[in-house]
C-alpha cells in the first residue's frame, strides 16, 4: 500500500504550485487585501510546493528488488 | 464572500482527490479488522496525527476561535488544561489495557472488564451520541459553505454527506485515517498564515495585548480577556463565568480524561497501532501538535477583537457573516488573494468532513461489533460484518442527515454538543477508570454505576433547563454561567458513578485475578520501556510535553 505521506506530499505539491503561481499572477495585478505587499501566496505556495516534493521523493513508492 | 474560480477549482479538486484515494484503499480492505481496525498496522505518527485530527474538526475550530473573540485567551483552556494532561494519561498509563486486550472497542472493552449488559449500554448511548455529533458537524458545514459560497444549504450537506458516506464505505477507518492526515496538512497549510500576517498587521503581540485591552473597554465587556488564570479567582472576573476550581475538576478532569481517554472516536485511532510502543507514543506525538493549535484558533480570535471589532453575537442556531463565529473566515478575506483563499475554505470544507467521517467509522465499529455481533447475529462470518460495516456506514450517513436537520430546532450547537459529553462521557470515565485501576470493581458495580451517572447528568440538566432547581445547588453561585454548570454536571455525574460502582461492588464478589489478567492495573505484565533507547520511549516525550504544558500556562497565567 501506498503511505499516506505520498498522499499528502501530490495534495502539497499540486495546491502549492496553484497558490505559488496565482500568488505570482496577484504580485503582478495587485488584488485589495489587507498587508497585501506581503504576496502571502507566493512564499507561502513555494513552501507547500517544496514541502510537498519533499514528502513525494522520501515516500515514492519503490518496487523491492530482489536478490538471487 | 466573493469566491473566484480557482478557489471553486481547489474545493473541488479536494472532493475528487479524497474520493480517488477511498478507490484506491479498497482494494487493500478484506477482512473485518482491515475495515475497522485499519488492519492494525498504523505507525504512531499516523496513529497521532489522525487521533488529533478526528478530534480537529471545522465545528471546533470555527467555535472556539468565536469563542477567543467572545471571551479572551481563557478559551485556550480547552486546548491546554482540558487536553494535555488526558492524553498523556491515555498514552501512559491507559494505552497498555486497551492495546493487551486487544479489544476492537471501548464497549468491547468494557464487556471483557465487566459484562455484556455494561457493554450494550455503553455502546448504545455511543451510538446515539455519534449520530447527534456527526448531525451537528453537518448542519455546521451546510450552514458555512451556504453562507460563505452562497451555494443551497441542501446541496451543501448532500455534497459532503455523499462524498463521506462513499470513502468510509470503501474502506472504513483506514481511508477515514488517510482522509484525517490529509485534512491535518490542510487545515495548517489553510490557518497558520492568519496568525502571521494578523500579528505583522497589528505590530507584534504586545500592540495585541493593548489593542485588545482597549477594545474590550470599547466594547463594554467586563473581564480579563489575555490572562489564563489570574482572572479565575471568582466567577464574575472573567467573561466566561468560570472558576478556577470548575475548570480544574469539571473539564481538566472529568470532561478532559472522559473524552480523551474513553470517546471511541479518538481511542479507536490508537487501537489501530501496529505495537504497543505506537500506541502510547501516538497520544504524546498528538499532544504536541494539540499544544500548537491556540496559535491557529485563539491567536486569531484576538487578532479578530483588535481588527474586527464590529462583530456580534450569532443569533440563535444560526451562521452569518458578521457574528463572532465568522471571526476566522473574515480573517481568510481579509488577508488571503484568490488561491489562498480556496485552500482556506479547503480546510474548513475537510475539517467538517473528517469529523463525520470519524464519526461515521466509530459509528459502524460499534454498531457491528457490539450491537449487531453480540445480540443480533452471533454466528456470521467475518466478510458478513464487513458488509455489514460498509450497510450501516451508509446508514449512519443517511440518519446522520436526518440528525442535522433536527439541530435546526435547537438553540445553540455548542451548548448542545456540551450536554452530550456530560451526558455520556463523564459518566463512562468514571466506570473505565474504576474497571481500570480497582480490581474490586464487580461486573454489576460497573453497569449500575454506569447507569445511574448518565441518568443522573440528564436528570440535572433537565432540572436546569425547565427552572426545577437554582444553578446554585450545583455549582454553589447564581453567578455562573451554562459551560460553567456543564462542567460541575459533568463532575457530579462522575462522583455518583463512583460511589454507586463503589457501593455495588463493596455488595457482590468481584472477578478472579486470573479473569482481570491484561485488563486491570497491577494483575498484568506490562512491556517494560527501559528496553528501547531514550529517544523512543513514550515516557521520556511524555514528560517533555508535560513541561512544555506547564511553560506555557506560566507564561499566559
Amino acid at each position: 500500500m501506498i503511505p499516506v505521506w505520498f498522499f499528502v506530499g501530490i495534495l502539497l505539491t499540486i495546491y502549492g504550485l496553484v497558490i505559488f503561481i496565482s500568488g505570482i499572477y496577484w504580485f503582478v495585478n495587485p488584488v485589495n487585501i489587507i498587508v497585501g505587499y506581503l504576496h502571502a501566496g507566493i512564499w507561502w505556495g513555494l513552501l507547500m510546493l517544496i514541502s510537498g516534493l519533499y514528502f513525494i521523493v522520501k515516500n515514492y513508492p519503490r518496487k523491492k528488488r530482489t536478490t538471487n | 464572500m466573493q469566491i473566484s474560480w480557482i478557489d471553486i477549482s481547489i474545493i473541488l479538486f479536494y472532493f475528487i482527490f479524497v474520493l480517488s484515494i477511498g478507490w484506491y484503499l479498497k482494494k487493500f480492505t478484506k477482512t473485518g479488522e482491515d475495515f475497522f481496525l485499519a488492519g492494525r498496522d498504523c505507525t504512531s505518527w499516523v496513529s497521532g496525527l489522525s487521533f488529533l485530527a478526528a478530534n480537529m474538526g471545522a465545528l471546533e475550530l470555527l467555535g472556539w476561535s468565536a469563542s477567543a473573540y467572545q471571551y479572551g485567551i481563557i478559551a485556550a483552556h480547552w486546548y491546554w488544561i482540558g487536553a494535555i494532561p488526558a492524553m498523556l494519561f491515555l498514552g501512559i498509563f491507559m494505552m497498555p489495557f486497551y492495546h493487551v486486550s486487544k479489544t476492537h472497542s471501548v464497549p468491547g472493552f468494557l464487556k471483557l472488564r465487566y459484562n455484556e449488559a455494561t457493554r450494550l449500554l455503553s455502546a448504545i448511548s455511543f451510538s446515539v451520541m455519534t449520530l447527534l455529533a456527526s448531525g451537528i458537524s453537518m448542519y455546521a458545514m451546510g450552514l458555512v459553505l451556504a453562507t460563505m459560497l452562497g451555494w443551497d444549504f441542501n446541496t451543501c450537506v448532500l455534497l459532503s454527506a455523499g462524498t463521506v458516506a462513499i470513502y468510509v464505505a470503501f474502506a472504513g477507518l483506514t481511508s477515514a485515517i488517510f482522509n484525517e492526515i490529509i485534512q491535518f496538512f490542510l487545515i495548517w497549510c489553510g490557518a497558520l498564515l492568519i496568525p502571521v500576517i494578523g500579528i505583522i498587521e497589528v505590530g507584534g503581540w504586545d500592540n495585541l495585548v493593548t489593542m485588545v485591552t482597549h477594545r474590550v473597554a470599547e466594547m463594554g465587556k467586563s473581564g480579563d480577556f489575555v490572562h489564563l488564570w489570574s482572572s479565575m479567582g471568582s466567577y464574575s472576573d472573567n467573561a466566561m463565568g468560570l472558576h478556577w476550581l470548575g475548570i480544574v475538576l469539571g473539564l481538566g478532569w472529568v470532561i478532559s480524561f472522559g473524552y480523551w481517554t474513553t470517546d471511541f472516536l479518538v481511542v479507536q485511532r490508537v487501537l489501530a497501532a501496529k505495537d504497543l510502543r505506537s500506541a502510547k507514543m501516538a497520544p504524546v506525538i498528538a499532544s504536541f501538535f494539540k499544544m500548537a493549535i491556540p496559535f491557529i484558533v485563539i491567536l486569531p480570535g484576538l487578532i479578530g477583537i483588535a481588527v474586527l471589532p464590529e462583530l456580534k453575537p450569532a443569533d440563535t442556531g444560526a451562521f452569518s457573516l458578521n457574528s463572532y463565529n465568522a471571526v476566522l473566515p473574515l480573517l481568510m478575506k481579509r488577508y488571503f488573494a484568490p488561491g489562498l483563499l480556496g485552500l482556506g475554505v479547503t480546510a474548513l470544507i475537510a475539517g467538517f468532513m473528517s469529523g463525520m467521517a470519524g464519526n461515521i467509522s466509530a459509528f459502524a465499529t460499534v454498531w457491528t461489533y457490539d450491537i449487531y455481533k453480540s445480540i443480533i447475529y452471533k454466528s456470521g462470518t467475518d466478510h458478513s460484518y464487513l458488509n455489514m460495516g460498509r450497510i450501516c456506514t451508509v446508514l449512519g450517513v443517511i440518519i446522520s442527515i436526518g440528525t442535522a436537520y433536527l439541530v435546526m430546532q435547537f438553540a445553540s450547537i455548542m451548548d448542545y454538543m456540551q450536554a452530550l459529553f456530560s451526558f455520556f462521557i463523564a459518566p463512562l470515565f468514571g466506570t473505565i477508570l474504576l474497571g481500570m485501576f480497582w480490581r474490586g470493581a464487580t461486573n454489576w458495580g460497573g453497569f449500575w454505576g454506569l447507569l445511574a451517572g448518565t441518568c443522573s447528568s440528564v436528570s440535572m440538566f433537565l432540572l436546569l433547563k425547565f427552572n426545577l432547581i437554582e444553578g446554585k445547588w450545583i455549582v454553589f453561585s447564581n453567578d455562573a454561567s451554562a459551560m460553567a454548570q456543564n462542567m460541575w454536571r459533568a463532575w457530579w455525574a462522575w462522583c455518583i458513578v463512583v460511589i454507586v460502582t463503589v457501593v455495588v461492588s463493596k455488595l457482590g464478589k468481584p472477578k478472579s485475578d486470573e479473569e482481570l489478567k491484561g485488563l486491570v492495573y497491577g494483575i498484568t505484565e506490562i512491556e517494560k520501556e527501559s528496553s528501547y533507547p531514550l529517544l523512543k520511549r513514550p515516557m521520556f516525550w511524555a514528560a517533555i510535553s508535560l513541561v512544555a504544558f506547564l511553560i506555557l500556562n506560566i507564561v499566559f497565567f
